[in-house]
């Protein structure tokens, strides 16, 4: 779906679109960076309460919750979604969704050492799908497809980069709960934070750019799962078609990766709200509001496409920068104070 | 069909408080017992309202009303050329 709004949007130039997205997304990486140097041992639930007040913060982490879990929900209906369009159109949505979401409760219940060490090895086996299809695709590419440069200026190619910044890169706040809190040295998780960025950026290039290069940027546009559709192209010899089950496989883990991202957020900081001892109990319930919301939290593809598009972009430019940005600030307006009164009292 | 789904929603709910409810009492977790069961019976219900297709409210429609005015902005940001 990003692969088809951003070459909606910029036509041939997606490439450019997500080089500006990627640099514009560096200073927002780091408000998460310098958040998590500053309060090392704290997750982002407990920064907004330390922050900005018992009360204003409560309530922030609250808008944080429930778009974490709103989040995880809209997930599991892509998951529904994409599979009763791709294969069996039948099944009522509910039940693929309860897979998905049973699965991911299991996940939250293994806890997160477990999870993100299956990411990890999940990465490898995604990743060398990804670049073995990308590969594949190089016989078919046509530069043509990406030539005329910025041909209505550098307006469309601007509006482009903002599906990338919304959906790729803003997200990105909610590992905040997980990345100063769960790792021992901060310095090695600020580079880690920065290179993962990269990565997934340079992923995204590379995936966006082969799917307007094999099928040109209108036809993409237009299309629901570009990768998908550009990978039913490879037919090379008969051990190499069919390969789009490669692209379905890659899908369905990065979504799980990503909806146990957001729902460990939206759990964790529901647990330290109410300050319960163990938010492993909490998994259950939410689980059961997860799979009741998620066959109509989007009515259908349209609502979809206009909720994604319209209001979406606000709310994650809120939710990861606006909000990351005012506690940055006031983070660093307390710290020169203490430091202040602390070379004050030395001074005395 | 709806009293299959509501028996199991009921019954999920049952075996969720039987594995829970003691190991939450043993470590005598007041709060955790309020959050678990103030969460548990509000899926129940909006679950048991959902078969029965009583119009539940939906995440997505709030987040919708809070950036309502911000819409028109966003119509102009993203159209093309």
């Amino acid at each position: 779906m990003i692969p088809s709004r951003i070459a909606d949007l910029a036509g041939p130039d997606v490439w450019i679109s997500i080089l500006l997205g990627a640099v514009a997304g560096l200073p927002v990486i780091w408000i998460y960076a310098k958040l998590g140097e500053l309060n090392p041992d704290k997750t982002f639930a407990e920064i907004l309460r330390l922050y900005l007040g018992k009360w204003a913060g409560g309530l922030v982490a609250l808008f944080y919750i429930l778009s974490g879990l709103v989040l995880t929900t809209q997930i599991s209906w892509y998951m529904g979604d994409f599979v009763r369009n791709e294969f069996r159109s039948d099944l009522p949505i509910i039940r693929i969704n309860i897979f998905f979401v049973v699965l991911l409760a299991f996940a939250m219940w293994c806890g997160v050492e477990a999870m993100y060490r299956a990411t990890e090895l999940l990465y490898y086996i995604l990743f060398s799908f990804f670049i073995v299809t990308v590969l594949l695709l190089i016989p078919s590419f046509k530069p043509e497809y990406l030539l005329p440069i910025m041909e209505n200026g550098p307006v469309p190619v601007l509006k482009g980069s903002i599906p990338f910044i919304t959906d790729c890169v803003l997200p990105l706040v909610f590992l905040n709960m997980v990345y100063p809190v769960c790792l021992e040295n901060v310095q090695e998780a600020k580079k880690a934070l920065f290179k993962g960025y990269l990565i997934g950026a340079l992923t995204t290039l590379i995936a966006v750019t082969t799917c307007v290069l094999v099928m040109g940027s209108s036809l993409i546009a237009n299309v629901r799962s570009p990768m998908y559709t550009v990978n039913k192209e490879i037919s090379h010899l008969v051990v190499f078609s069919r390969i789009e089950a490669a692209t379905v496989a890659i899908s369905l883990g990065v979504s799980f990766i990503a909806a146990f991202s957001y729902a460990y957020a939206g759990v964790l900081a529901l647990a330290q709200l109410i300050k319960v001892k163990n938010y492993k109990y909490l998994i259950p319930p939410i689980g059961l509001l997860i799979i009741l919301y998620s066959p109509d939290i989007y009515y259908n593809t349209v609502h979809e496409i206009q909720w994604d598009s319209l209001t979406w972009p606000p709310l994650s430019f809120t939710l990861g920068f606006i909000i990351p940005g005012v506690v940055l600030t006031i983070a660093v307006i307390k710290k020169r104070k203490e430091n202040n009164q602390q070379s004050g009292n030395q001074a005395k | 069909m709806a009293l299959i789904a509501i028996i199991c929603i009921l019954l999920f709910a049952a075996a969720d408080c039987i594995v829970e409810i003691p190991k939450m009492l043993r470590e005598k977790a007041r709060r955790d017992i309020l959050a678990f069961s103030l969460l548990l019976s509000l899926g129940v219900v909006l679950a048991i309202l959902k078969v029965l297709q009583f119009k539940i409210g939906n995440p997505s429609d709030f987040f919708a009303w809070i950036y309502s005015p911000l819409q028109g902005i966003m119509e102009i940001l993203l159209s093309k050329g």
